[in-house]
């Protein structure tokens, strides 16, 4: 006997009345899960009956166990059959109290059902048109980052040594006229402005000529990692031997062609090539945005109630994914989330509002699928398993076997719908 | 003798239990000087059944030896009683 209850915020309560008989069953399943443990004198290890255990031990040491066994088959029997949409794990209420021996018992499931959805506008939307157009700037930046990406240190003969530069010299630090561990090292090679030494340091470099010497006064900072340096004065002795500087290539028909890629040779064609990259990333990104916009305006147009349960269940698995992902960089969860920078508190609420989002975007979807009759045909069904096959290089048949078909009708409906939302945009 | 000194105890064994089950046969453990008119009516006394039928096997001592020390198992009688079909011993509850 199933009796279901509809409550707020898109849960149920299953009543369910568990017959003697299925009691039993489960008793007896209980039972025989720890039979091959018992021991009782005059018995060998497995052949007590149960009449002889239940005389021993108490027939209610099995009740835990029978319990268990008896809610877990008739429940999920009571959603199969009642076709209940469950999306979490139910809470089970059970007055133990009242079980016992030849008679059923009742118990109540609190579980979180699929919302229903009630959908909004979703057609017709106004959407601002995106600019899908490269301007010459970018196409130019692009360029000068290649450019500056392939640029090469070349030895300065004469001038100062300016910003940028690489310096190579010695030197060496006095505090209180005294040298110090560390404190020496000779063609020791330096970017200037790179920031590796102590604050100061590089400025005073700046402007040196080739062999000149110097007397670099700096201080060290108080939050210096040596103990005996903190905060004190500091004369260092630097006599600079080589400078370098970066050296860009000039954007020539012969720096294209040292690029080495493929039908490109001219400075007119790797700007055109450039700039067919940056469109059809734009294009990519556009699309996106659209896409994103319809699914998230629709949802927003949509009410409905999702149990709190639901969005655990989802957050949940978000979750396992995350720890699965460090897993293969051979991190932990709190390793994972500190170079990520996050605490955990920040990382719970983060992806609690990711599950909340693609499930939403997931009920909605379904909602207008369900409503336009959206639905794949087989030969979409068909192209999507070939798609897969040629994806993971593996055999049409293989595919089937691990991906349902019911999965890949889904994804195509989902691919579907997300399209005619798209089309059904008013974009201005 | 009382009957509560003839029968001593039941034996309540794997074979013993399968004797119950399927001949409706019980073991207890009985005192050796008892014969099997006494066991018969002390069990029908006791328990209030009909006894149709009474086997008793005498136990023989077998030497068990316990580190240094030699000693015995237990001599005892053990007596294989048959109840009419309608009797039973909730004793040996099955």
């Amino acid at each position: 006997m199933v009796k279901i209850d509809k409550l707020s915020g898109s849960k149920v309560r299953i009543e369910i009345e568990v017959t003697k008989e299925q009691f039993e069953h489960g008793l007896s399943h209980a039972f025989e899960g720890i039979k091959d443990e018992v021991e009782i004198k005059g018995f060998r290890k497995g052949k007590v009956t149960r009449a002889m255990y239940e005389q021993h031990f108490g027939v209610e040491s099995l009740y835990d166990e029978a319990i268990n066994h008896v809610i877990q088959e008739t429940y999920v029997d009571a959603v199969i059959t009642e076709k209940v949409d469950v999306v979490a794990q139910p809470k089970i209420d059970l007055d133990v109290t009242k079980v016992a021996k030849n008679k059923g018992f009742t118990y109540t499931a609190e579980v979180a059902v699929k919302p229903e959805v009630t959908l909004g506008d979703y057609k017709g939307l106004t959407f601002e048109k995106l600019s899908d157009e490269v301007k010459e700037d970018d196409v130019a930046k692009e360029i000068a980052k290649l450019t500056a990406g392939n640029a090469e240190l070349v030895l300065k003969e004469e001038g100062t040594l300016e910003n940028g530069d690489t310096a190579i010299f010695d030197f060496e630090g006095f505090v209180d006229n005294e040298p110090f561990e560390g404190g020496k090292a000779e063609n020791y090679e330096l970017v200037m402005g790179s920031g590796q030494f102590i604050p100061g340091f590089e400025d005073q470099m700046v402007g040196m000529t080739l062999g000149e010497e110097k007397d670099v006064n700096v201080k060290f900072p108080e939050d210096y990692h040596a103990e005996n340096l903190k905060g004190k004065d500091a004369v260092f002795k630097v006599k600079l031997h080589e400078m370098k500087f970066q050296e860009t290539p000039e954007l020539t028909d012969d720096f294209v062609k040292s690029l080495d890629k493929e039908g490109i040779e001219t400075v007119e064609a790797l700007k055109a090539d450039t700039l067919a990259k940056l469109q059809e990333a734009l294009t990519q990104t556009n699309k996106n945005k659209v896409i994103d916009f319809a699914v998230e305006e629709a949802s927003k147009n949509a009410t409905f109630e999702m149990a709190e349960e639901m969005i655990l269940e989802e957050k949940n698995r978000l979750m396992d994914n995350t720890i699965q992902q460090a897993k293969q960089y051979g991190l932990d969860l709190d390793t994972y989330l500190m170079y990520s920078g996050m605490n955990k508190e920040q990382f719970e609420a983060q992806l609690m509002l990711d599950a909340k989002r693609s499930l939403s975007y997931n009920l909605v979807i379904e909602a207008i699928a369900l409503k336009e009759e959206i639905k794949a045909t087989e030969d979409e069904v068909n192209a999507k398993f070939e798609e897969l096959a040629t994806q993971y290089n593996m055999g049409l048949e293989q595919i089937k076997g691990q991906v349902s078909t019911e999965a890949i009708e889904q994804e195509v409906v989902f691919k579907k719908t997300i399209d005619f939302l798209v089309e059904n945009l008013n974009i201005q | 003798m009382l009957a509560s000194e003839i029968i001593k105890r039941p034996i309540i064994t794997e074979k013993s239990m399968l004797l119950v089950e399927e001949q409706n046969k019980y073991t207890f453990s009985v005192d050796k000087r008892a014969n099997k008119v006494q066991i018969k009516k002390a069990v029908e006394e006791l328990f209030n059944v009909k006894v149709v039928k009474v086997n008793v096997i005498n136990t023989t001592p077998k030497k068990k030896r316990v580190g240094q020390h030699q000693g015995f198992k237990p001599e005892l009688t053990k007596a294989i009683v048959t109840l009419a079909k309608d009797s039973k011993i909730e004793i040996f509850a099955a």
